[in-house]
C-alpha cells in the first residue's frame, strides 16, 4: 500500500523569505502525525501546499498516488482540512453550514441529511444544530470545524492548530475523537500545533519544523530516547536549540 | 460559463442568499420604489418632461414614466443593489478567514467565484422579476396610456444592465482586501457609468462614450418607443449579455491568480 502522504524537497519561498525549505517526509495511513513548531516555522505553508491551496516553489508532494500540484481536486475530494484561526458564518446555523459545505463536494438532498445525522451525535451536538452559530462558544466552533472536514469521509485528515482556544475537557474530547478516527475508520491524521502535550497523547509519529526546516522526524519513542528525552518540551527545546546553536 | 457554475453550490448559495436580510431588503426596495413612482408622475417636474420631450421626441405620461422609472429610480436603486448583492465575494470570507476553509473543498476558486456571482445575478433577476411583474400587473390602473408590453420589453433589456451592475461590482471586489473598501469602490463606479450612460442625449459627438456603456444601451431604447421590434429588444439583451460574461470573466481572471 502507498503513503498516505509522501513529499520530497518541497520547498516554498514568498519572495526573499523561505517558508518551507526542502522538507522530506512521508506518512503511512492511518497514522496520527504531529507536526510541531512555534508560529511561523512553516506548518500552516506545508498544510496548504498538500491542499494545493498555495503552489510549491520546488518539490514534489503526493497523497497516496495524487500529485499535490496537477491533482488538487481529486486530493481535496480525499481530504477534509481545519485551517486555524477561521471564522464561521454566525448567520448560519451549523446544520445549514454542514449542507452549504457538502455542496461544495457536489453532494446533496437525503445523503448529506445522513451524513449530517451520523456527525451530531459525535460532536455533541443536539442541542446546537439547529441555532445560529454566532451564538456558539470557540469549542463549539471548533467542533463543527471539525464536523465539517468529516463531511465527505476524509482519507486523510488536516487540522491546523486544532485545539487552540478549548478548554481542557473539550480538548480531551477532540484528541480522543482524533484517536477513534484513526483506530476505528483508519484515517490518516496530519495535525500541527505548538501544545507539545496534544502531540504527545494522540500522535505516534511526530516531525519539528524550525524556520521553514524539518530539524527532527520519526517516532516518538525514538525520537524522544535517540535525544536522551524524558518529555516532548524537553526533546523539542532540545532539537532547536541544537538548530541554533 | 455554464461549465464553470459548481451547480449543487450555486442552488445552496441561491437559497441561502435569497432568503438573507440584503435580499430581503432588496425586495423591499424596488417594491417602494413600484409604489413610490406613480405618485411622482401625478407632477411631474417641469424640466424633466421638457427634457424627455426634446431627447426622444416624445413627452406622452408613458415615456416620461419610462423616463423616471428606468433612470431615476430603477439605475440609482442599482447602484445600490449592486454592491450590496456581489461587493463581498471572495472579499467577505478572506477578511472572516474562512476563504482557506472553503477553497479546501473540491471547488475550483473559479467555480466558487463564478457559482456565487451567479447566484448573485439570478437573486437580483427574481426581485428585478417580481418587480416587473407587479408593475405590469397594477401600474394600468396608476399611469395613464401604460403599455405593458412596451414596459416588459424595456425592463428584459434593463434587467441585463441591472446584472451588469452585480457583475461588475462582484469583479471590481476582486482587487480590495476588505468588504467595505469594495462596496464603496463598486458604487463610485456603477454611479459613474450610470451618471455618464444620457452624455450621448445631451451631446451626440459623445456617442463613443454611450457605445462603451452598458448602461447607456439599457435606455437607448427610449428613442425606439414609438417602433419597438423584437431586434430592438433582442440586440440589447444580447449586447449587455455580452457585458455581463465580461464582467464575470474579469473577475474570474482575478481569482484564478488566488494563493490562500
Amino acid at each position: 500500500m502507498s503513503e498516505a502522504i509522501s513529499i520530497s524537497s518541497l520547498t516554498k519561498r514568498f519572495g526573499q523569505l523561505t517558508a518551507v525549505d526542502a522538507i522530506s517526509l512521508t506518512i503511512a495511513p492511518g497514522t496520527i502525525f504531529g507536526l510541531m513548531g512555534h508560529n511561523g516555522a512553516g506548518k500552516t505553508t506545508l498544510i496548504r501546499m498538500l491542499l494545493g491551496l498555495t503552489r510549491p516553489t520546488s518539490g514534489t508532494g503526493r497523497i497516496f498516488d495524487l500529485d499535490i500540484v496537477a491533482d488538487t481536486i481529486e486530493i481535496r475530494r480525499q481530504c477534509g482540512f481545519l485551517p486555524a484561526g477561521f471564522k464561521l458564518p454566525g448567520e448560519m446555523t451549523a446544520r445549514q453550514f454542514l449542507r452549504y459545505i457538502a455542496s461544495m463536494f457536489d453532494l446533496e438532498g437525503r445523503l448529506v441529511d445522513e451524513r449530517i445525522q451520523e456527525l451530531i451525535p459525535l460532536f455533541h451536538l443536539e442541542a446546537f444544530v439547529d441555532k445560529k452559530m454566532s451564538e456558539y462558544s470557540t469549542g463549539m466552533m471548533q467542533k463543527v470545524g471539525l464536523a465539517q472536514a468529516l463531511i465527505n469521509k476524509p482519507r486523510i485528515l488536516l487540522l491546523d492548530e486544532p485545539t487552540a482556544g478549548i478548554d481542557p475537557i473539550g480538548r480531551y474530547e477532540f484528541l480522543e475523537l482524533l484517536k477513534s478516527l484513526s483506530t476505528e475508520e483508519g484515517v490518516t491524521i496530519l495535525f500541527s500545533t505548538h501544545i507539545l502535550s496534544d502531540i504527545e497523547s494522540v500522535c505516534e509519529e511526530a516531525a519539528v519544523l524550525h524556520e521553514g526546516r524539518l530539524i527532527g522526524h520519526g517516532r516518538i519513542d525514538a525520537l524522544k530516547a535517540e535525544h536522551g528525552c524524558d518529555r516532548m518540551e524537553e526533546l523539542y527545546l532540545k532539537l532547536v536549540r541544537e538548530t541554533t546553536a | 460559463m455554464t461549465g464553470i457554475i459548481a451547480w449543487p453550490f450555486f442552488r445552496r448559495e441561491f437559497s441561502a442568499l435569497l432568503k438573507s436580510r440584503k435580499s430581503q431588503t432588496m425586495g423591499l426596495i424596488l417594491l417602494y420604489t413600484l409604489a413610490a413612482v406613480p405618485f411622482l408622475l401625478q407632477h411631474p417636474p417641469p424640466e424633466v418632461v421638457e427634457a424627455v420631450e426634446s431627447w426622444f421626441n416624445n413627452g406622452s405620461t408613458f415615456v416620461v414614466f419610462v423616463f423616471v422609472w428606468i433612470d431615476l429610480a430603477l439605475n440609482k436603486t442599482i447602484v445600490l443593489l449592486g454592491a450590496l448583492l456581489s461587493a463581498g465575494i471572495v472579499v467577505d470570507e478572506r477578511a472572516r478567514n474562512i476563504l482557506t476553509l472553503y477553497l479546501s473543498k473540491p471547488i475550483r476558486p473559479e467555480s466558487y467565484y463564478a457559482s456565487k456571482t451567479a447566484a448573485a445575478v439570478v437573486v437580483f433577476a427574481w426581485w428585478y422579476g417580481v418587480t416587473a411583474i407587479a408593475g405590469t400587473l397594477t401600474l394600468p390602473y396608476r399611469i395613464e396610456g401604460f403599455q405593458p408590453v412596451t414596459f416588459l420589453a424595456i425592463s428584459s433589456i434593463h434587467l441585463f444592465a441591472g446584472t451588469f451592475a452585480v457583475c461588475l461590482s462582484s469583479a471590481l471586489s476582486q482587487s480590495f482586501e476588505r468588504r467595505r473598501s469594495a462596496f464603496l469602490a463598486s458604487m463610485l463606479a456603477i454611479m459613474l457609468l450610470v451618471g455618464l450612460a444620457f452624455v450621448p442625449f445631451y451631446d451626440h459627438d459623445l456617442w463613443v462614450i454611450g457605445a462603451l456603456n452598458p448602461f447607456f444601451h439599457a435606455i437607448s431604447i427610449f428613442s425606439e418607443l414609438d417602433h419597438l421590434t423584437y431586434g430592438h429588444v433582442i440586440s440589447r439583451i444580447l449586447l449587455l449579455l455580452g457585458w455581463n460574461v465580461a464582467a464575470i470573466g474579469f473577475g474570474i481572471h482575478k481569482v484564478s491568480k488566488l494563493e490562500v
